[in-house]
């Protein structure tokens, strides 16, 4: 049978397969039976369940093949990537390091600032984690203050957050809302397009927990895109 | 001595010590240097996407960063490759209903009616079984190409598989599952009937 016709017939029945997971452990439990830590019944169920459910049963075989030796080209780009984003230790050690290079970091700044007013514009907020509800572990981390683009929404979120909520607002007006598995959501092309110069907006962040419940939200985190 | 030299003699366990003790962030920097790449590669392996992957990795740091006064008795790097381990999956998991949602948006919009199909459960049901008596070489190539939408490059790396061995393997997957397919829903049809 060909792909083509195989596609046209059969493709929807494997989407739903692959959608309908009600039925299959949380992704906690598959790892934790990966790692040899079910016993009892908990095993067995698990065991039982990897016999009829081959999504299930190939998800345990790439837990168990472990990770993928990273060849260099590959990881030169992520390397890359990865040094681009913001990282709250990566700022903070910036700052641990102040007093070694307190003289250097204090020229930057006022370089910094002197560019900023040279331009006519107002300097950026301070960097650092943005003001957060007392205790939720929930931390917006961009965008924040004045910004030039809007590409993507970073945030730092406890270990036992599943999803996440992103909205953006506009006064009371909602202008976005998204959702991400990652503590990181890029904003579509179409949406960037419609955020004015000059406004002001404003973004928060909520936390799921894996049955869907909401169990954290950030405090708002106002920006303003740079004309 | 340079603190920065200093670090990079000290072992992992020993920078996890500094860090809980005085929470200095570029002890957790230096720990973040020497583990990444692993962490990635557990992350790729789940989702086999480069830049998914680089997106679970790095939450998987910052979520180990938020939460790391629970790691207790487990080495550094397994702590969050677990933490990452989840992520994947869970992201493997969105994807599928992403890309439904998506296959559903790009076709011509249904007439409503008898004539638009909705699989049921029992349906689902089947497909599953099917799926777990197929050869588990069979079963992952199908899944890989026709729930994954890898091309046949990238099976043949998430596999080991050479490009014949793919091709050869989809093939009777997708005959195997269809005759199969046929054979039991219309076996339902007659039963219903």
């Amino acid at each position: 049978m060909d792909e083509e016709t195989f596609s046209a017939e059969l493709d929807p029945v494997l989407a739903a397969v692959g959608e309908r997971r009600a039925g299959c452990p949380a992704v906690e439990r598959l790892s934790a039976h990966a790692h040899g830590e079910l016993s009892g019944e908990e095993l067995a169920a698990v065991e039982e369940h990897r016999r009829r459910c081959p999504l299930c049963a190939r998800e345990l075989d790439l837990l168990a093949a472990g990770p993928v030796p990273v060849d260099e080209v590959t990881w030169k780009r992520a390397e890359r990537a990865l040094d681009g984003r913001p990282a709250p230790w990566r700022r903070a050690a910036g700052r641990s390091a102040g007093r070694r290079a307190g003289v250097i970091a204090a020229a930057a700044a006022a370089l910094v600032v002197g560019v900023a007013l040279w331009q006519g514009r107002q300097p950026p907020p301070p960097a650092g984690p943005v003001s957060v509800t007392r205790g939720s572990g929930l931390q917006p981390l961009q965008p924040s203050g004045s910004v030039h683009d809007v590409e993507r929404f970073e945030w730092s979120a406890p270990p036992i957050a599943a999803r996440f909520l992103v909205e953006v607002r506009q006064g009371e007006e909602v202008v976005y809302r998204g959702e991400s598995t990652v503590s990181a959501l890029s904003l579509p092309r179409e949406v960037r397009g419609r955020l004015e110069a000059g406004s002001a907006y404003r973004w928060r962040v909520q936390a799921l927990a894996p049955e869907g419940r909401v169990f954290l939200e950030s405090a708002w985190v106002d920006f303003r895109l740079m004309p | 001595m340079d603190e920065a030299a200093a670090l990079v003699d000290l072992s992992v366990a020993e920078l996890v010590e500094r860090f809980r003790t005085t929470a200095a962030a570029d002890c957790f920097a230096e720990l973040y240097r020497r583990t990444r790449r692993r962490v990635f590669g557990v992350a790729l392996r789940l989702v086999a996407d480069p830049a998914l992957a680089e997106e679970i990795c790095h939450d998987a740091f910052l979520r180990a960063y938020e939460g790391f006064a629970s790691l207790r008795g487990v080495e550094f790097s397994a702590w969050v490759c677990r933490i990452a381990e989840n992520l994947a999956l869970n992201a493997r998991r969105h994807r599928a209903v992403v890309e439904r949602a998506r296959a559903d948006l790009a076709k011509e919009p249904a007439a409503p009616g008898p004539e638009r199909h909705l699989i049921s459960r029992q349906e689902v049901e089947i497909a599953g079984a099917i799926l777990a008596s197929l050869r588990p070489e069979q079963r992952d190539v199908l899944l890989l190409r026709h729930l994954e939408r890898l091309s046949h490059g990238e099976i043949c790396a998430v596999t080991g598989h050479s490009p014949a061995e793919v091709r050869s393997h989809l093939q009777n997957a997708r005959r195997n599952f269809a005759i199969h397919w046929r054979r039991r829903t219309a076996a339902g049809v007659e039963d219903d009937g």
